[in-house]
């Protein structure tokens, strides 16, 4: 039996060595000791525990159990509900799945926790699978106690970050609205609105200039129409919006025609790399856009589009450039004859014009014109993206407009 | 960097292929700073997020927050409700078991040419086919290749097609790599533009002229799962043909895919 009361510090999960040996560190164990201290579970609600020592699944319930005092206390800081606070097992299963992303923890991470049908928590440590007995979340297999540990960490710092609390807070007010069919202030009336979907009688407001709305809007079918006047009206400001295109029913279609409606600032991505590129390509065969309002980020880009990419653009050009000067330089001394320096010329024109083409831009574009034209991005030999490079990057995504990733 | 961006006017999120991304990834993406709408487009009614553990998947790990939305309540799912790919008659199928009927077909997929004498065909194998599997516990049939080389040369819709559209894009489909493999090599001395694949892979594509080979004469595995046929189903824009064993689908349990689709085509086809 645990004594809660003494909860585990770091001196004695060292004591206990080997089984914690795996990435999770005394720096750990002392944030999991403070956050027991802050946030005291309440243990009636927990199975007792039998082993008399701190075992690796114990850990996995002491992070549960950190979570669900979590989401209490934001249902207190933030929600502001007069309730009585929900404690112990009952929690929303989005709960956790949007703690486990608040800090951009890793999807191996969150991918742990699931909802499960029948009551209470339960752990599943790869070897025995336990049957859920009522409603409830299921703690699936983190996988190492550096996972655990993860997620403590990010919680404890959740927890003295006032703008990631009301990040949850919101996050988690626009998922119950969609799932439990909106909230009764204002604000949720507003957001539940929209999956009723706009009236095509009611007249729309559109976010973007009236003429390229219209545009778009004339070339597609009542439902498409109805899609897209829906995200591209005023009304829609935040919340969710749900569209099902079954085959063949012109999904991208609709998407990009969403995209020209909006306009700018949206983010764009979809689970796969072929997808996303799918999408980039009809994007900018509509003509409205080009680089750098568009931009691709990671590096799973197709071929078709990779003009699009930065990073892609900036390698590019370093390659060209250095094909280009060692044609420049290749040798031809004073007995050069015109035969040589014509096919010199011809050789670099060549590879101007193959940088020109790749880059989606005018072939007759100067040399000097398509350095300013692409970013300086160097990546260090593991592919990650040198210091000054972010600057660069950073800028592209400040004049971006829409941008893909995956 | 996350600090620079929240400055930035990154204020709309779009999801595409809703439907294929699990909840928690799709989660991750929302708390992108400063995101306030999300907009995502998908369909439920298709392949679902891959998840190998089955213990993850039969807890609802595998389930899209597309796929919840749409189980919980359906209303709040719009529907694009006019599909420009499919014979009417390949569609309804499809049409009736997994959309409720409320897909129209649009004005482009009526009169096209050349005419299609019968746009969807069943081919019965009649127990001759049968299912084997390999070391990497894929299947192949081997009786089914066969049966699509003979429908390639012979079927008069095919024959036409081709004859008309020099550029028609032919595919033959299969859920199992192995069967996709045996079907390449049966293909290569063929001298026609065949592309071969994976019902997986080939979401979210067309084809002129779709052959789906359904493999198995035994047991029925995820041939038999209902996204994964829905997708299979319905990539044909002219000429759809099934190879299969009609007896094994028959013989499927009550609440499978396959036999339910079977007894409707065989209603169709009475008199």
């Amino acid at each position: 039996m645990i004594d809660w009361e003494c909860s585990p510090t770091w001196e004695k999960v060292g004591e206990l060595g080997a089984p914690f040996s795996s990435g999770f560190t005394r720096y750990h164990a002392k944030l999991l000791d403070i956050c027991l201290k802050k946030y005291k579970p309440d243990i009636n609600q927990v199975e007792k525990l039998s082993d008399d020592k701190l075992k690796y699944d114990d850990l996995e319930k002491l992070a549960y159990m950190v979570l669900v005092e979590f989401a209490a206390s934001v249902d207190r800081q933030i929600m502001g509900s007069g309730e009585e606070t929900r404690m112990g097992l009952d929690l929303h299963p989005y709960d956790v799945f949007v703690m486990g992303t608040l800090f951009g923890a890793k999807a191996a991470n969150v991918s742990v926790l699931m909802p499960v049908k029948g009551g209470k928590l339960l752990f599943w440590d790869g070897d025995e699978t336990f049957e859920a007995p009522n409603d409830g979340l299921l703690v699936y297999k983190i996988a190492s106690l550096s996972g655990s540990a993860r997620i403590i960490e990010c919680l404890y710092r959740a927890m003295s970050d006032g703008e990631a609390l009301s990040r949850y807070g919101m996050q988690r007010k626009m998922l119950h609205q969609v799932v439990d069919g909106g909230d009764q202030d204002e604000r949720g009336a507003e957001a539940s609105s929209h999956y009723g979907r706009v009236n095509s009688n009611q007249s729309i407001q559109y976010q973007s200039n009236d003429v390229v709305a219209h545009s778009i809007l004339c070339s597609l079918n009542n439902s498409q129409r109805l899609a897209v006047l829906t995200v591209a009206s005023t009304k829609f400001q935040e919340g969710f919006f749900a569209i099902q295109g079954p085959p063949g029913c012109g999904k991208t279609t609709t998407m990009v025609s969403m995209i020209s409606a909006i306009g700018k600032g949206m983010i764009v991505t979809a689970p796969s790399n072929a997808a996303v590129a799918n999408l980039a390509l009809k994007l900018v065969k509509t003509g409205r856009f080009s680089y750098p309002s568009v931009c691709i980020f990671g590096d799973g880009c197709d071929e078709s589009v990779r003009f699009l990419n930065p990073r892609r653009r900036s390698e590019g050009y370093r390659r060209a450039l250095y094909e280009y000067e060692q044609a420049k330089s290749e040798p031809c001394g004073e007995a050069a004859s015109t035969q040589d320096l014509k096919e010199r010329s011809r050789k670099m024109d060549q590879k101007r014009r193959q940088l020109a083409l790749w880059l989606h831009v005018d072939e007759n574009t100067t040399m000097e014109k398509l350095g300013s034209i692409c970013p300086n991005i160097a990546v260090d030999e593991r592919g990650s993206i040198m210091p000054e490079g972010q600057l660069a990057v950073l800028q592209l995504l400040s004049q971006a407009k829409i941008v893909l990733c995956t | 960097m996350q600090n620079a961006i929240s400055g930035s006017t990154f204020h709309t999120f779009l999801l595409d292929e809703g439907g294929q991304c699990t909840e928690a990834e799709f989660f991750i993406a929302t708390t992108f700073p400063g995101i306030k709408r999300v907009i995502v487009m998908g369909d439920p009614n298709q392949l679902q997020p891959t998840v190998l553990e089955q213990s993850c998947k039969k807890h609802g790990f595998g389930e899209s927050w597309l796929g919840r939305v749409y189980k919980l309540d359906k209303s709040k799912v719009h529907l694009l409700d006019t599909q420009y790919r499919m014979d009417p008659v390949i569609l309804q199928f499809p049409n009736k078991r997994f959309y409720e009927s409320r897909v129209m077909s649009g004005e482009n997929v009526q009169n096209r040419e050349p005419q299609v004498f019968a746009p969807f065909l069943f081919f019965d194998t009649q127990g001759r086919g049968r299912e084997e599997s390999d070391k990497t516990f894929s299947f192949r049939n081997s009786y089914e290749i066969a049966v699509i080389k003979d429908l390639l040369k012979q079927d008069p819709d095919i024959v036409a097609i081709i004859e008309a559209h020099l550029d028609a894009r032919i595919i033959i489909i299969t859920p199992y790599k192995s069967q996709a493999k045996h079907l390449r090599e049966m293909c290569g001395p063929l001298k026609m533009n065949i592309e071969v694949s994976t019902v997986d892979a080939f979401q979210g594509q067309e084809g002129d002229i779709v052959i789906l080979s359904t493999v198995r004469t035994k047991q029925v595995g995820f041939v038999d799962d209902k996204q994964r046929l829905n997708v299979a189903l319905t990539r044909a824009k002219r000429v759809l043909r099934v190879v299969g064993d009609k007896a094994f689908f028959e013989g499927l349990p009550n609440g499978s895919t396959l036999r339910l689709w079977l007894s409707t085509l065989q209603r169709q086809s009475l008199p």
